[in-house]
């Protein structure tokens, strides 16, 4: 049972995950290779604070969402002014080096041995200790994202977002300030990657580098394509079956080095295979990008 | 130190260059980055490792077979994968991000196989090196620098003066003109993708040649490529060369100056900067065209 | 609104020049036809008055006010609209979604208000109501909630003309608003650029058939090669022989 709810937990977690960088991708058209960047963000303020300072969750996880936006103005303003491309390119370098900061920034991040000893969360005295209060924890936290990108995606500003994903040029020229627009919604889907980097920390109560790397952001990206980009359920279908299915490899008994390889190998030629063949995903309608 | 420095940026570059061409190639025909090139990077490597060492072929044999393995692989990516896509009208995110999973599949097979532990290429025992300008540099090296010209200026007289060069060139600037005008684009962006990749493959084996290779390599490879891609500028082989080297000094350099953990922070600074203040990059031309 | 100007504007692209010494004046009233060869620089010559092109010199004005260097989206909300040659439209959302995203200044468009919805709903409500006008307006009514991708080519020009008159331009630039439509399409267009004309706004068209220039514009551009060669209304233009043989041959 336990087993099943950790299950659920991780699953809430990528569901958060997803659906924030659904907002970006799915909804604006910009790919971000740098989602788990914003990831670590979140989880490693959540750990530095709650261990070195003993801050409550709920202030930690704030912090780290503010941190994750503010920090993603620095890779958005200067790539978003150009051509879409440069932004790839941007998010790429800025997960390969948010990585090796985690990794080498030894004084802060205490680098590959990762942050121990992350506390479990108290919320108003409620004191979070089981795998069933975690749960409940998570999708909270799922909730909150969904709610957030529903609000945006079914407003004026959302409205905005979806014309500059099918044609930038037409949004400009009826007036749209597109920077302003493509620079909010990727410090959004940045702070809701966080949160759910919070989450992940005081879940697993441990952080390191090795949960942030660029295949993070990879798996992210393929549960959106999965589910099915700017839909409303694609990012929690996406979630669930790229948590779930990798779990029967745990069943066959492969030492677990092998595993982890035969899991990105199905990463990777779902990705292919959903591009060459369903780039709507299993319950979108449009596709990735224009 | 500061000539030591400068001897590793310029085999560093150099290794790099190949693959930065290869992919800078890519980028002006197809309109995106390629990442199973460094699928052909990493797979060149391993193929010359495993001809080298399991059917005892020598160096000289087992490299160009590595590289035509890194060619076949970028060429079958293109007949198999990307051609499809464009015929299907699909946006270049499509291709990238099938690219993607393309170089995902392949570095974890290679993992899969080989294990995580280390593989190189080395001509012999590592060896002190030749003096020159107040550093060291290995006779690797020496092979590497040289060989990274001769592909410069190689593809540099390609491009000015044959035909594949100015069709190639045609391709980059407006594919659908290049069609009308009786170019069969899809021929030349196979002959282009093979190039890219025996240029990714040969990249690999120079990287191999002087340091230790694991499967993952790829990435950070392929990063301070498409960055390198980017400050070169759109169309310029010497640009993007620049670029490279620029990156490799950066790198060099930044470690010197700042410590380790700041390595390779380097790549992003100097993207931010060109971003920022140059966006058209060495040679001019911002990579992507603004349709209007 | 003041006239948009532009003065001695240049423009070449890799040694092919697209503008040479353009001068001109778009009033913020009648009806204006551009007409050249394929070539001449017309769209060139929109898309640096809207700024989409930055001129390699010269300068373009709004009144007194220099716009040369603004972004398009500025110059746009300063009530300069246009349409594009090949159609620009939001072909995966509702006819009347891509309406409502032209209004201009909207507050649920920034994001705190867009998250917290206050005011949005109010204003959201105001929009449909212009929006809905606006389609009826261009008579695609009946077509609001479809796709704009469904619609016919004539019925997309209509709807393009319906997202520029949303931003609530004063000066609208037009792309070719007629080529491409069916026939009896075309009557249905001119007549709603006639009555665009009459709520005192200036409308700017390229147009290659002469016949649609002479029934509604009041003045004509002819351009060539990137220059302005003759101006004037259209009945002392296109009388002019040597503008008719360059035109035609």
């Amino acid at each position: 049972m336990d087993y099943l709810l950790h299950i659920v937990i991780i699953a809430a977690i990528y569901t958060t995950l997803a659906v924030s960088l659904d907002l970006l991708a799915g909804q604006t058209g910009l790919l971000s290779l740098a989602h788990a960047a914003f990831y670590g963000i979140g989880a490693y303020s959540s750990a530095l604070l709650a261990t070195a300072l003993h801050l409550p969750i709920l202030v930690s996880v704030l912090a780290g969402m503010l941190c994750a936006a503010v920090v993603s103005l620095l890779v958005s303003v200067p790539s978003l002014r150009l051509h879409d491309d440069y932004f790839v390119i941007a998010t790429f370098g800025f997960q390969m080096i948010l990585f090796s900061i985690f990794n080498n920034w030894v004084d802060l991040t205490h680098g590959p041995l990762g942050i121990a000893g992350i506390p479990q969360p108290t919320i108003f005295g409620w004191q979070i200790n089981s795998n069933w209060k975690f749960a409940c924890l998570g999708l909270l936290f799922a909730c909150f994202a969904y709610f957030v990108v529903g609000r945006l995606s079914h407003s004026p500003f959302g409205r905005v977002l979806r014309a500059i994903r099918q044609d930038e040029v037409f949004a400009r020229s009826i007036g749209k300030n597109t920077l302003k627009f493509k620079v909010a919604a990727f410090a959004v889907s940045a702070a809701l990657a966080a949160s759910a980097g919070s989450l992940y920390a005081h879940y697993i109560s441990y952080v390191d580098p090795s949960s942030f790397t660029v295949m993070e952001s990879i798996l992210v990206i393929s549960m959106v394509i999965i589910g099915g980009p700017a839909s409303t359920w694609g990012p929690l279908i996406g979630a669930a079956v790229l948590v779930t299915l990798p779990e029967a490899l745990r069943f066959t008994g492969l030492p677990s080095a092998v595993a982890a390889n035969l899991r990105q190998v199905f990463y990777g030629a779902l990705l292919v295979i959903m591009m060459m063949f369903r780039p709507q995903g299993l319950v979108g309608r449009y596709g990735f990008g224009r | 130190m500061f000539w030591q420095l400068s001897l590793n940026a310029i085999a560093g570059a150099s290794a790099v260059i190949p693959l930065t061409i290869g992919c800078a190639i890519v980028y002006w025909i197809n309109g995106f980055f390629d990442f199973a090139l460094g699928a052909s990077f990493i797979g060149s490597v391993y193929c010359s490792w495993v001809l080298k060492n399991g059917c005892g072929l020598s160096l000289g044999a087992a490299i160009p077979l590595g590289v035509g393995v890194g060619a076949l692989f970028a060429l079958l990516t293109e007949a198999w994968a990307y051609r499809p896509l464009r015929n299907k009208r699909s946006s270049t995110l499509f291709a990238m991000l099938a690219s993607l999973g393309i170089y995902i599949v392949v570095q974890n097979f290679i993992s899969l196989l080989f294990g995580d532990s280390t593989k190189s290429l080395r001509l012999g025992p590592v060896q002190a090196g030749i003096r020159i300008l107040g550093g060291r540099i290995t006779k690797a090296q020496v092979l590497c620098v040289v060989g990274s010209l001769c592909v410069i200026g190689g593809l540099i007289l390609l491009q000015a003066l044959t035909r594949a060069g100015k069709v190639l060139r045609a391709i980059a600037n407006d594919a659908t003109l290049a069609i009308i005008v009786g170019i069969t684009a899809d021929k030349w962006k196979l002959i282009a993708h093979a190039l890219a990749g025996g240029l990714a493959g040969l990249s690999g084996i120079f990287m191999a040649m002087n340091v230790d290779v694991s499967p993952t390599l790829g990435m950070g490879a392929f990063l301070a490529a498409t960055v390198a891609v980017v400050i070169g500028g759109f169309g310029s082989i010497p640009g993007v060369a620049l670029g490279a080297a620029l990156i490799a000094f950066a790198n060099q350099f930044g470690v010197w100056k700042l410590s380790t953990q700041w390595q390779g922070c380097a790549t992003f600074i100097i993207l931010l900067a060109f971003m920022i203040l140059r966006p058209q990059g060495f040679s001019g031309r911002p990579i992507g065209k603004v349709a209007v | 609104m003041n006239a948009l100007r532009c003065q001695i504007v240049n423009k070449s692209f890799g040694g092919v020049q697209a503008l040479l010494d353009v001068s001109l004046r778009f009033p913020p009233s009648g009806i204006t036809a551009i007409i050249g060869p394929n070539g001449a620089g017309k769209t060139t010559l929109v898309n640096v008055l809207t700024g989409f092109v930055r001129p390699d010199a010269g300068h373009c004005y709004i009144g007194a006010q220099e716009i040369t260097r603004w972004p398009p989206h500025r110059i746009a909300r300063t009530g300069v609209g246009r349409t594009f040659q090949d159609l620009r439209l939001i072909t995966q959302v509702s006819v009347l979604d891509n309406v409502l995203v032209a209004c201009p200044a909207q507050r649920g468009e920034r994001l705190l208000p867009a998250l917290l919805r206050f005011g949005v709903a109010k204003e959201e409500t105001r929009n449909c109501a212009a929006a809905m006008d606006l389609l009826r307006f261009v008579e695609l009514e009946s077509r609001a909630h479809d796709l704009a991708g469904e619609l016919s080519y004539g019925q997309q020009k209509l709807l393009a003309l319906a997202c520029c008159l949303a931003t609530q331009a004063s000066i609208l630039f037009l792309d070719e608003p007629v080529a491409g439509v069916a026939p009896q399409m075309v009557a249905e267009i001119l007549d709603r650029l006639r009555a665009v004309s009459c709520q005192h706004k200036g409308i700017v068209f390229i147009e290659h058939d002469i016949s649609v220039v002479r029934e509604i514009a009041d003045q004509v551009i002819v351009m060539d090669d990137g220059k302005v060669v003759a101006q004037g209304s259209p009945a002392e233009v296109l009388e002019r022989p040597e503008i008719m043989e360059a035109y035609l041959g």
